[in-house]
């Protein structure tokens, strides 16, 4: 199964932080070509989220699976399990979901995608995704840095998109975001001092 | 086995894992592909089980 992609762009990734999302974690999990090509080809750093973790354990019914898909995450570094930094996080993705909502797009996107969302913009500079679903990380917050172009067995081509978050679109969209929160509040408390009188 | 761990080892062409690292993970990748028709027998006996 060939790997191609644009060498150039991905010189940008050279010993940076690259998250896995679930889909391409699952991926690389099933076929040894594709996680030879991917490892020698991406010059950054893989990490694992804790809970991309958990949704590529979760209902695995066969325990010698369970044991060998655990033994095959542990070999990638895990991302930090803080509770303070998934505060942040946690907050972060809230204000995404609802930028997503205020423009329309990511509908539907899970609170895993969302999580990684946020981690995105809080590692903004020095950490990347790769993900098979590029609808989940919206092009108005985040940038496209290659696409992987995987031959597959069947013939087709698999696309999977390297992404990095976009700060300055993040402050427009959140400035936008949050004049519109203020103006609504502000519109509430009259309504409600109207009907205490 | 972090790949930060491993510095020191032989890398594998420019990536940041070293060979061992990858023939691990494919190892791994071989195992997983001869337990799905594992699984599927598990789930079968499960069924009948429920279902006797």
């Amino acid at each position: 199964m060939k790997l191609r992609t644009n060498k150039d762009e991905l010189i940008e990734l050279r010993s940076q932080n690259i998250f896995l999302d679930n889909d391409f974690l699952s991926l690389i999990f099933s076929d040894e070509e594709i996680l030879e090509n991917t490892v020698n080809t991406i010059p950054g750093h893989f990490y694992i989220d804790p809970f991309v973790k958990f949704e590529f354990l979760r209902d695995v019914f066969d325990p010698e699976k369970r044991a060998t898909k655990q033994k095959f995450v542990d070999v990638f570094n895990s991302m930090p399990n803080h509770p303070d930094m998934y505060r942040r996080i946690h907050i972060q993705a809230l204000e995404l979901s609802q930028i997503y909502a205020s423009q329309r797009k990511a509908k539907g996107v899970s609170l895993v995608d969302l999580m990684l969302g946020a981690q995105l913009v809080q590692s903004a500079g020095y950490a990347y995704i790769i993900t098979g679903n590029r609808k989940d990380f919206p092009p108005i917050l985040f940038d496209l840095v290659t696409v992987l172009n995987y031959e597959q067995a069947d013939d087709s081509i698999r696309a999977i998109s390297i992404l990095k978050a976009n700060t300055e679109n993040y402050k427009y969209y959140k400035q936008k975001l949050d004049e519109i929160t203020k103006a609504q509040m502000q519109k509430i408390d009259e309504d409600l001092s109207k009907r205490q009188k | 086995m972090k790949n930060s761990e491993n510095t020191n080892k032989t890398k594998h062409t420019n990536s940041s894992y070293t060979k061992e690292q990858i023939e691990i993970l494919k190892a791994l990748i071989r195992k997983g592909k001869e337990l799905e028709g594992n699984t599927e027998i598990l789930k079968r006996l499960r069924l009948n089980e429920a279902t006797n």
